[in-house]
């Protein structure tokens, strides 16, 4: 009678990786040359924006492609990290800046996974508004953070 | 008077009839019957199953991607990317002269033989353990029926021929350990030395190798002469590197170690020094993909890890393995961590390794892994074996063995729709239908799906020599624009995909598979169809 247990572990263990097949499930993808054709050519990432000047208080769409898929980037914005936003299976991504609360200057907008890329946009009062019409995550640029004013030093070098 | 046997009586063949040919086939027989009970069987059927199951999906001609690069360089002496591969070059130079379909094919069938010797030689394995035929089915059946494992014997690639040396790196190992002497240290050493001239990644299994022999005879391994002898037999299985400079000496054909300039003008890595081979085997242009992950990111490739690893042994094989790995290192912790820190290293490096077709690169890990399941399984048989009651004895054993065989026909059933590929010929016709669409002295520049099968079709079976195929992965963006700038004013020049910093005097109109580019001026000339145009540069 004892006995008996021996074979009903025997089986759970056997059978115990199907515990999780709802959640893992089976091999379901043709496995084919289709399925890897764009691995190899690396393209650098980019970062779009819509409008690279804007009124305060305008929303600026901002899209991203070509970073790794499925991850999540960190968006900092004139060295200040703001947030992160979720790439798609395809490694594209976009978010709205709601800048209604920063002040008028210049901005760079940096998304990170490990590839980077940066854009900028000037917030100017004299600028158009622009409203709300883009889509994914919207983030706050935060009031203090504008770059005002730029030192542009000359370049000297030896030939 | 001679008797003779009835049937050799009635034959009329006057020669065979004769009395000394009677005795000659009666002793031909004799041979092969003994030949026949001697034979192993189970070593032949390890081999010959997968074999046939490999041979009934194999893909009937060239493939795409890296399966033509590494044909065509196999086949006309020419050199790939990092790292290299110099013995599977070696090697599939004399395999593709296999009088049997094309060379596509025949180096498909190079990879199918490997795939198959991995899986004989993990039986061995199982063997010196005394794992029984029933687990031994059941684990390297799932492992010939993997997903990845069964798609990668299938078509030309690296990866079978780097498990089958890792198998034998393996058994030359266990092989030491019964008997430690310099001579097996030395068969150990030539088969590392040889495994590191196929694959770069042979050194993720070092430190497991280190660990066996230093944990069980130390002194043994540590001697001089056997230290020596070892040495020597690393650097003659190493001499396979040898290859990538005779290779380039004689200025092949067909080369992917170096890159272009904006002229045009193909600068390849001089492998006749060592910094050149160092830079190519040491996968340096790989260099960024490495170590790339971080943080969550880390995490979730490592739930894709295990994802993939549940998949390849269909959810069944994950509970005995684990059982396996924690039994093999309780009864043998030397060989149990050796598999474990083999398992581990090769599981970290390429978890952490950002490229998207990763999962064909963790074959090593599913080896290892059907090593434990077939332990598991064992263990399984044996507890179950070992019950007193006939009852379980019987019918358990039963359910057991029958189970065994079951998952493996499903795995089987399961996955023959994903991965057989006894009917694709796209990547010829693709080839051929850009060949034939292309105009005579044209450029194509392409990326990995376009060019390799071009050049397989050039170089290999000397179609179009008139064209010129450039890979755009051994060219920069800039070098790229200028090299177009400059050639499309002197000969056709087809891209497969626009780039997007296409100079603005430039149309790219669709042709076939291809885009040709053409100053703007051209097309206004010869009035063709503003709605042809599908990309224009800003």
């Amino acid at each position: 009678m004892n006995r008996f247990p021996r074979l009903v572990i025997a089986l759970a263990v056997l059978l115990s990786g199907l515990a999780l097949l709802p959640y893992v499930g089976l091999p379901a993808a043709a496995v084919n040359w289709q399925r890897y054709a764009g691995a190899y050519p690396y393209q650098s990432p980019t970062l779009e924006i819509d409008h690279d000047s804007g009124k305060p208080g305008s929303f600026l769409n901002v899209t991203g492609h070509h970073y790794p898929a499925n991850s999540t980037a960190t968006i900092q914005i004139n060295n200040h990290t703001i947030g992160t936003v979720q790439t798609d299976a395809t490694g594209d991504f976009s978010f709205q800046m709601n800048t209604a609360n920063a002040d008028e200057g210049t901005y760079f907008v940096t998304v990170t996974i490990n590839p980077s890329a940066t854009t900028k946009f000037t917030l100017d009062q004299n600028a158009p508004l622009y409203s709300q019409s883009g889509s994914g995550p919207t983030i706050i640029v935060p009031a203090g953070i504008a770059f005002t004013r730029f030192v542009y030093l000359p370049i000297v070098y030896r030939q | 008077m001679v008797k003779r046997p009835l049937s050799l009586c009635m034959n009329t063949n006057q020669d065979i009839a004769s009395p000394k040919a009677g005795r000659r086939m009666d002793k031909l027989w004799g041979a092969v019957r003994s030949w026949l009970v001697s034979m192993d069987w189970r070593t032949l059927a390890a081999f010959g199953l997968p074999f046939a199951l490999y041979l009934l999906t194999l893909a009937p001609t060239i493939y795409n991607l890296d399966s033509a690069e590494l044909t065509t360089a196999a086949a006309t002496g020419g050199i790939v990317r990092a790292t290299g591969y110099p013995l599977y070059l070696l090697l599939g130079y004399f395999w593709s002269r296999l009088p049997i379909g094309d060379v596509g094919y025949r180096m498909n069938l190079f990879s199918a033989f490997n795939g198959a010797l991995t899986v004989m030689l993990a039986d061995r394995i199982l063997r010196r353990w005394r794992i029984g035929p029933w687990a031994t089915f059941g684990a390297l059946g799932l492992l010939a029926c993997a997903t990845f494992f069964w798609a990668l014997s299938l078509i030309a690639e690296v990866y079978t021929l780097h498990t089958a040396l890792m198998a034998a790196l393996m058994l030359s190992l266990l092989r030491w350990g019964d008997d430690p002497t310099p001579r097996r240290l030395a068969l150990v050493g030539f088969v590392m030395g040889a495994s590191l001239g196929h694959h770069a990644a042979t050194v993720l299994l070092i430190p497991g190798s280190m660990w066996y022999v230093l944990t069980v005879a130390p002194r043994k391994a540590l001697a001089p002469r056997a230290l020596l002898l070892a040495a020597g037999a690393v650097l003659l299985g190493l001499s396979v590197y040898l290859v990538l400079p005779l290779r380039y000496g004689g200025s092949p054909a067909f080369n992917y170690a170096g890159y272009y300039d904006a002229t045009g003008t193909f600068k390849p890595v001089n492998l006749q020094t060592l910094s050149g081979v160092w830079w190519l085997v040491s996968g340096r242009a790989f260099a960024r993909q490495m170590l790339a992950y971080n943080g969550n990111d880390l995490w979730s490739q490592v739930g894709q890890y295990w994802t993939y690893l549940w998949r390849e042994f269909f959810a069944i094989g994950i509970g005995p393995g684990l059982l396996g790995l924690v039994f093999l290192l309780r009864r043998n912790w030397r060989v149990g961590g050796m598999l474990l820190l083999m398992f581990i290293g090769n599981a970290a490096f390429y978890t952490d390794y950002r490229v998207t077709d990763k999962d064909t690169m963790f074959l090593p890990t599913d080896l290892i892994w059907a090593l434990w399941l077939g332990v598991g399984y064992h263990e399984l048989i044996t507890w179950v074996r070992d019950a007193r009651d006939e009852l379980t004895h019987r019918w358990g054993l039963r359910l057991l063995h029958s189970a065994m065989i079951g998952f493996v026909l499903i795995t089987a059933a399961w996955n023959w729709r994903l991965v057989n590929l006894s009917h694709d010929w796209s990547a010829r016709e693709r080839g051929e239908t850009i060949l034939r669409e292309v105009e005579p002295g044209a450029l194509i520049l392409g990326w990995w799906d376009t060019v390799p099968i071009v050049e397989y079709l050039q170089l290999a079976e000397g179609q179009r020599p008139d064209v010129w195929a450039l890979n755009r992965f051994l060219i920069g963006q800039d070098e790229l624009r200028l090299l177009i700038l400059k050639e499309v004013e002197h000969r056709p020049v087809y891209i497969d995909s626009p780039p997007t910093s296409l100079p603005a005097t430039l149309e790219a109109r669709s042709v076939g598979l291809l885009y040709r580019l053409r100053p703007k001026t051209d097309l206004s000339k010869t009035a063709e169809g503003n709605n042809e145009i599908v990309s224009q540069a800003k």
